[in-house]
């Protein structure tokens, strides 16, 4: 479990995660929030592989999620917003490995 | 310069390997048909199998959107599509559904009903419209304010590095011969036959076979013909990868869009917008604003799919003619055969291609009539 | 909308941007800072400015040596703009961006490319679970969220490992274990160079406080010839591999993997700039002059991304390359660009004994069971990558067209340097020869609606 390592306090802000209620401070980024929830897969990637945030910089795209009806959003470039709603995506359905 | 080892052949020409220049699909395809035939092939490619235009490009496969005068050879080129599966020992090599041109515009439809009694004047009954409703039947998610458009069936997609590569495959099975990475530097005429002088060594044959594609010219030059192209670069875009929802493939009337989605639910996406291109160094550049205006046609067409990520942009070196009908035919000397300019929309032919220039290089008649793309159209 | 247009482009606000934005400010040139984060600072000084308020010590002293490099960004007169992806330069030097869904084009006179490092992958089977981060990105929960996984597992080598594990130490978290892959093949390459490191005492310092302050409060494990991570559907634990042939399971849900950092070279590429390998460091970098010019005459590289020296080196860069830039428009800078560059060697002196030091083992470089997955966007495995190597493919180009890897929509980030060396390793060509993806535009994906807002608005 991810844990705070400074006293928390800020104004709360409410989030939904795959239709969980969420809490995280105003300010925070997405992925650290989703973390500090206990939540480390964030999606589904090609062939059913569970995924979460990796590299916390926007270079490694594993931490992809659907906010708000618009998928493909890197958690840890996103700062909270009060009612986010938050879905874990998935893959779709892939033909494998070679493109031929 | 010394001889490659092995290309003095003693007896006749017939047994001197033809050489052909260029390993995209033309040159792959010929190279497949003249090994089916037991005739001994080298094929030169200066940089690797498939790695320009034929290896890059939308990989539309139709018959759709032709000029009047390459009908027929698209026609003959689509019966071998047809079985290339067979052909080639693949699988699912074409993807064969239809190929539509949609009108989203009074403008578009009107060009569709002229084109449509053009064609039937002509003879050509492949092409038929297709009204709104029928059209929204068949592709749901088209846009609610398409009028109809232009529809082939049998048309379809397949890719083209994997074909390309089927070709070059297949050619080397029965026999062919392909030598990567070499540059041909000149050709001379010796005797009764050519020296192909390269940067690996010299090659001896009595045919070579100038499918340079855009550096058909650089070659053709070299032979003694000048025949003039320019290298262009059509920029495509590749998206991530979506739920299927298109099986066919989707342009539109009046402009150059070609739309399609790939079995792993990735779209390409071409538009006819040109980059940059730099043929003598293998380089191309995207323009931002060209590729976001056939985007943007793109989204009149499928507005649904507003938040698809780009993945990649590219674009391939296409060597285009000033008529943008491709040169197929012998040059002005004996022995030389030339099949390149295909001008952005070559691939679909490259079968029937391979065939023809296959059958010149060996003396036969061939199945279409080459004469619309006579390489004399270029001489005076 | 016509272009806007800059005498000075700087993109990537993090010590090099930033420092080099104070120099051409001063100088009077307009300029324009462009930054994909929310806040100045890069990766090193993330989160910097917000920090200075509730001042966690457990950063550390070198961290808020950023502040006020920071602080005389945010007056210089630059204009800022944050919150910005850069995904194309073009060959006349219009850079397309694209910010809150809508894309721009800018010109500029002058471009600086100050775009920072990315971590070097470190393939081991089970990497892409859940609880698996790179140690930049445990770094970076710590810097801006003040959140720290209890009883976490470091492994590999190379001193922002060592630096994030101390901050951990110190900010009360307790650290399971450290695996550190540096071995005696590492010390007997470096040590010649030791000498020129001793020009930097106070980085040596650093290093071994932290070294003995890891020491002292957690388990370190040495001497290990292959790491596994076990787990289904999130990291159970890890499993290690002695070079004595012992193993050593340890349970954890976070893992944390660190083997160096590279130049993130994937818009320096796709803008088409020369790059060369650089076998000290095992990685690209771009091909500059001693000022910092690329092989296009109006754009500069500065900072990590031409070549890995640390935050020092890279404020020191973007200086350097600012004051060749602001000579050019007519206001020479000789004496100023000597100091600089002075200094800016000064503080690469510590490389060629860190580079080598901290050069990852070839068995942790490459990945050493077939189902480990190479490409991590597209699921290719080493075996796939090694089936397409077998069918023929000869490069990175020809096996994307094999397999797919290098086709996601991390453009290679994460596995162009793994699958190089497997290329190379292959075909016994050296990693120079073997050479890397073509990258295109856009360097980040964008969506459709974006690219053609640069036309007009989505159709509906």
């Amino acid at each position: 479990m991810f844990k705070s390592t400074m006293p928390e306090n800020g104004k709360i802000v409410h989030l939904h995660f795959d239709g969980e209620a969420i809490t995280a401070f105003d300010g925070d980024n997405l992925a650290a929030a989703l973390l500090r929830a206990g939540k480390t897969q964030f999606r589904t990637a090609v062939k059913n592989d569970p995924r979460g945030p990796y590299c916390m910089m926007g270079v490694c795209f594993e931490c992809l999620v659907e906010i708000d009806g618009r998928p493909n959003q890197q958690a840890c470039q996103i700062i909270v917003r009060d009612g986010m709603t938050i879905h874990r995506q998935s893959a779709p359905d892939s033909a494998g490995k070679a493109s031929g | 310069m010394a001889r490659l080892a092995g290309t003095r052949r003693a007896g006749t020409a017939a047994t001197r390997p033809v050489v052909i220049i260029g390993a995209g699909i033309q040159g792959c395809a010929t190279a497949f048909f003249m090994s089916q035939r037991g005739q001994p092939v080298i094929v030169l490619e200066k940089d690797h199998v498939g790695r320009h235009a034929s290896g890059v490009n939308a990989g539309g496969v139709r018959r759709l959107g032709r000029d009047i005068a390459e009908i027929p050879l698209s026609l003959a080129s689509m019966d071998w599509w047809n079985q290339i599966d067979q052909l080639l020992d693949i699988d699912k090599g074409f993807h064969r559904q239809f190929y539509v041109k949609v009108a989203l515009d009074d403008a578009g439809a009107d060009l569709a009903s002229r084109r449509i009694q053009q064609l039937h004047k002509a003879g050509f009954q492949h092409e038929i419209w297709v009204d709104r409703d029928q059209l929204l039947c068949r592709i749901p998610h088209l846009t609610k304010s398409v009028l109809g458009g232009v529809l082939v069936e049998g048309d379809g997609w397949a890719l083209p590095w994997k074909i390309t590569r089927a070709f070059h495959d297949k050619a080397v099975a029965l026999g062919a011969e392909f030598r990567t990475p070499v540059t041909v530097t000149s050709i001379n005429r010796h005797g009764e036959h050519w020296q192909v002088t390269t940067d690996a060594g010299m090659i001896e044959t009595d045919i070579v076979v100038n499918c340079a594609g855009a550096w058909g010219a650089q070659i053709a030059k070299m032979t003694g013909d000048i025949l003039p192209i320019e290298a262009h670069a059509p920029m495509l875009v590749i998206t991530d990868r979506q739920p299927m929802f298109l099986q066919s493939v989707v342009g539109v009337m009046g402009g150059t869009l070609s739309f399609k989605q790939l079995d792993n639910g990735s779209m390409v996406i071409g538009g006819g917008k040109r980059g940059v291109a730099n043929a003598a160094r293998n380089l191309t550049q995207i323009i931002p604003a060209g590729l976001s205006s056939f985007v943007m046609t793109a989204g009149r067409v499928f507005p649904h799919l507003r938040d698809v990520s780009i993945l990649r942009s590219w674009a391939g070196i296409e060597g285009y003619t000033s008529d943008d009908l491709p040169i197929i035919g012998t040059g002005s000397q004996s022995g030389i055969i030339h099949g390149f300019g295909f001008s952005a929309h070559g691939f679909q032919l490259g079968p029937a291609v391979g065939e023809a220039l296959a059958d010149l290089a060996m003396a036969r008649q061939t199945r279409v009539n080459l004469a619309p793309f006579s390489p004399r159209r270029f001489t005076l | 909308m016509a272009n806007q247009h800059f005498q000075i482009a700087i993109i990537g606000a993090g010590p090099a941007g930033m420092a080099a934005a104070l120099t051409t400010t001063k100088a009077g040139l307009e300029t324009i800072v462009i930054d994909d984060q929310k806040d100045s600072g890069g990766q090193v000084y993330r989160h910097l400015q917000a920090n200075r308020e509730t001042l966690p010590a457990y950063l550390g002293k070198s961290y808020y040596e950023g502040a006020k490099l920071g602080q005389s960004f945010a007056d210089c007169g630059a204009l800022y703009r944050p919150d910005c992806t850069v995904w194309q330069i073009t060959d006349t030097h219009e850079i397309a961006l694209v910010s809150r869904g809508k894309a721009e084009l800018i010109t500029a006179d002058y471009i600086i490319i100050a775009t920072g490092a990315i971590e070097r992958p470190m393939p081991v089977r089970g990497w892409t679970l859940p609880g698996v981060m790179s140690v930049g990105g445990a770094q970076t929960l710590l810097k801006q969220a003040a959140l720290g996984a209890d009883d976490a597992v470091f492994v590999g080598s190379g001193p922002l490992l060592y630096l994030t594990v101390w901050q951990y130490i110190k900010a009360g978290l307790a650290v399971r274990a450290v695996i550190d892959i540096t071995g005696a093949e590492q010390w007997r390459s470096a040590i010649p160079f030791a000498p020129l490191a001793l020009l930097q005492p106070d980085m040596l310092a650093m290093g071994r406080k932290w070294l003995r302050d890891i020491r002292q409060n957690t388990e370190v494990i040495k001497h290990v010839s292959a790491v596994e991570i076990t787990g289904q559907s999130q990291a159970q634990g890890v499993s290690c591999t002695l070079s004595s042939g012992g193993k050593i399971d340890i349970d954890s849900n976070h893992i944390f993997l660190h083997q160096g950092v590279v130049p993130n070279v994937n818009l320096t590429m796709a803008t088409g700039l020369d790059h060369q390998w650089d076998h000290q460091a095992h990685c690209w970098r771009p091909v500059t002059d001693v000022t910092g010019k690329s092989s296009d005459e109006q754009i500069y590289i500065a900072g990590d991304g031409g070549g890995i020296g640390g935050a020092k080196a890279a404020a020191i860069a973007g200086r350097l390359a600012a004051s060749a830039i602001v000579a050019r428009c007519g206001k020479p800078r000789f004496l100023t660009q000597l100091y600089y560059k002075l200094r800016h060697l000064h503080y690469l002196s510590i490389r060629p004994f860190l580079d080598r030091l901290y050069l990852p083992p070839v068995h942790f470089r490459l990945a050493q069971d077939d189902d480990t997955i190479i490409c991590r966007c597209e699921a290719v495995s080493k075996a796939d990558i090694n089936a397409a190597l077998a069918s023929g493919a000869s490069g990175p180009n020809q096996l994307k067209a094999f397999c797919r890897a290098g086709m996601g929509r991390c453009q290679g980030r994460s596995c162009g340097l793994v699958v190089q060396e497997m290329i190379a390793s292959h075909t016994g060509q050296s990693m120079a020869e073997t050479g890397y993806y073509r990258l295109r535009p856009p360097v980040k994906p964008i969506t459709l609606a974006e690219l053609a807002s640069l036309e007009g608005p989505w159709p509906d």
